[in-house]
């Protein structure tokens, strides 16, 4: 009896069994995907669409469109990027301020790609979400469009809808459309201005000039010289060999990344050592192109015997013409991440130009794992100059600090440009007026000359009669 | 109004003229030719024809079409040639008159 009950157990248990696997299976495809470690911040939904974008009406497609609705559980930022065949074809958003609720966001992806990659029928698409903190892994999805497509559909995006790299002797330049920042592949600096014919009118720069390790005596978080204990100093402008990295793999990504050697203030033959390294990346540039984040890294070949390490940097004034100014109303700039400190660059009658903006929340570490802590800003500014100050906080075991202000263009103020040039309007109706005007002229006179002419012959005849 | 908008009307208006003038001075030049038969007649009325030709040109390209754009820096320039154009077909025009005064002084 007992043996035959077990048998029927095992039974069915073996009956069963395959379907509880493909149960959990279906359960675990179609649960909900989301961006987290700690709980759901981000979602995909399932309605995922797309459409070709065709500016110039040519009948060709500029770009393949995806629109990927989303729901967000924790308000931040997120990009989305997107890939077809093995990464061959890319394209990411950057990064983009999420709401709470449902959002879509756009990708595109250039014509001149999809051209190129000349594949007839279905695409199927990797679709991952990111976020601005380096712990989340990201969440992926893969989507096939509905359509079927091949590259004889597309054709090249115009000049200025399109993000370029340029790599030159002594600067790399990445142009954006409403965009252009110059990294200096010798020195830790970076310009950013318009892209126009006339964009140095309006160009502005940022150069990072030391790191200060330092015992924080007054409490403040901030470094203060005449307050606090200076204990370790390394100039950036000095013999320090900065190496570039330039990766156009997939976007780019573009690395200034130094050996610092940090003298200690009481005993200079006393030196602590660590990497410096800047790094923009076109995952974040933003869709609008006016906005480019790039992230501060600081890692240490050893703890320091202090407790906070600062970057002093500064902000100016290219031109001579323009002013810095605390905040200003960006609220309506899309795509520009709303960060708490705000710097503006800006001209006459207070026009912003020039954005650097940054929020305090670092994350810092000892190895690979990193955690979220927050630094000290602080800034001095001139006329046509800001001196800025970050203050990290170091613990027993902190060696990597990471930080990623921004740096935009304030689209609104983009000056007239070869892409955007003023035409002549043409008016149909006033040339209508020149023709009927130049009819009043001729008619006129030959009406005239129909007159007189009349007048003359009578005259004649008058004449001859007499 | 800016001085933009103002090259514009300007330019539309001096299109109209142009295009006036130039039919008209060609119409006279072939009317002429054909009741005298002289050649330097038909070449200024193959003249006149270039005119005209540059006239229907530029209303095909700016008002029919997307053939022509012109630029806001060249307005000066593209306006002043245009008048140019314009005055000195005018002014042939008012030769025709000046030359039959004349002829009927005699």
């Amino acid at each position: 009896m007992n043996m035959a009950f077990r048998a029927e157990i095992i039974g069915i248990l073996r009956r069963i069994t395959p379907a509880a696997v493909l149960v959990l299976l279906l359960l675990s495809m179609t649960g909900p995907n989301v961006l987290s470690q700690t709980g759901t911040i981000i979602s995909f939904q399932s309605e995922i669409s797309e459409e070709l974008q065709d500016d110039d009406g040519d009948g060709l497609a500029e770009y393949l469109t995806i629109s990927v609705p989303v729901t967000v559980y924790q308000p931040g930022s997120f990009g989305l990027y997107g890939a077809i065949g093995d990464g061959e074809v890319n394209a990411n958003t950057g990064l983009v301020s999420l709401s709470a609720g449902e959002n879509v966001m756009i990708l595109r992806i250039p014509g001149n790609y999809l051209r190129n990659y000349a594949f007839s029928g279905r695409y199927v698409v990797q679709l991952q979400i990111f976020s601005d903190d380096r712990n989340d892994t990201g969440i992926s999805t893969v989507y096939q469009t509905a359509g079927s497509y091949n590259g004889d559909m597309f054709e090249t995006p115009d000049e200025g809808h399109r993000t370029y790299v340029d790599i030159r002797e002594s600067e790399v330049v990445i142009r954006s459309p409403s965009m252009e920042v110059t990294v200096n592949k010798t020195f830790p600096m970076l310009s950013f201005s318009y892209p126009v014919e006339d964009g140095d009118s309006f160009r502005s720069t940022l150069e990072y000039l030391e790191i200060i390790a330092f015992n924080d005596l007054n409490g403040d978080g901030g470094w203060a010289p005449s307050d606090d204990d200076e204990v370790y100093r390394a100039s950036l402008d000095g013999d320090i060999d900065w190496t570039i990295d330039i990766d156009l793999s997939s976007g780019y990504e573009i690395s200034l990344r130094g050996i610092v050697q940090l003298k200690r203030v009481d005993a200079l033959t006393v030196s602590a050592w660590g990497v410096v390294t800047f790094t923009l990346d076109s995952e974040s540039v933003n869709p609008e192109g006016n906005a480019q984040k790039f992230d501060i890294r600081v890692d240490l070949y050893q703890t320091l015997d202090a407790d906070h390490i600062a970057v002093r940097h500064e902000l100016r004034d290219d031109t001579g013409k323009q002013v810095i100014q605390e905040g200003g109303d960006l609220s309506d700039i899309e795509g520009l991440p709303q960060d708490p400190y705000v710097l503006v660059v800006a001209g006459e009658d207070d026009e912003i130009h020039g954005i650097y903006s940054w929020s305090e929340l670092i994350e810092t570490g000892a190895g690979e794992d990193m955690t979220e802590s927050r630094a000290e800003t602080d800034f001095e500014i001139t006329d046509g100059r800001a001196e800025i100050w970050f203050s990290y906080p170091l613990s027993e075991d902190t060696l990597h600090i990471y930080h990623d202000p921004t740096v935009g263009m304030d689209p609104r103020h983009i000056p007239g440009s070869p892409i955007d040039e003023d035409f002549l309007s043409n008016n149909a109706l006033v040339m209508g007026g020149g023709i009927l005007v130049g009819l009043f002229i001729v008619g006129g006179s030959i009406l005239i000359r129909i007159f007189r002419g009349g007048g003359r012959d009578q005259g004649r005849v008058k004449k001859g009669g007499a | 109004m800016d001085v933009l908008s103002v090259a514009s009307l300007a330019k539309d208006l001096l299109v109209g003229l142009f295009v006036v003038l130039s039919l008209a001075l060609t119409m006279i030049g072939w009317l002429s030719y054909r009741k005298t038969g002289i050649g330097r007649i038909f070449m200024v009325t193959v003249f006149f024809t270039m005119f005209l030709i540059e006239s229907l040109f530029l209303v095909v390209g700016l008002y029919l079409t997307d053939w022509i754009s012109v630029p806001g820096e060249f307005v000066l320039t593209f306006d002043v040639m245009l008048a140019v154009n314009v005055s000195g077909l005018f002014i042939l025009y008012l030769a025709l008159f000046r030359k039959k005064r004349e002829r009927s002084g005699e």
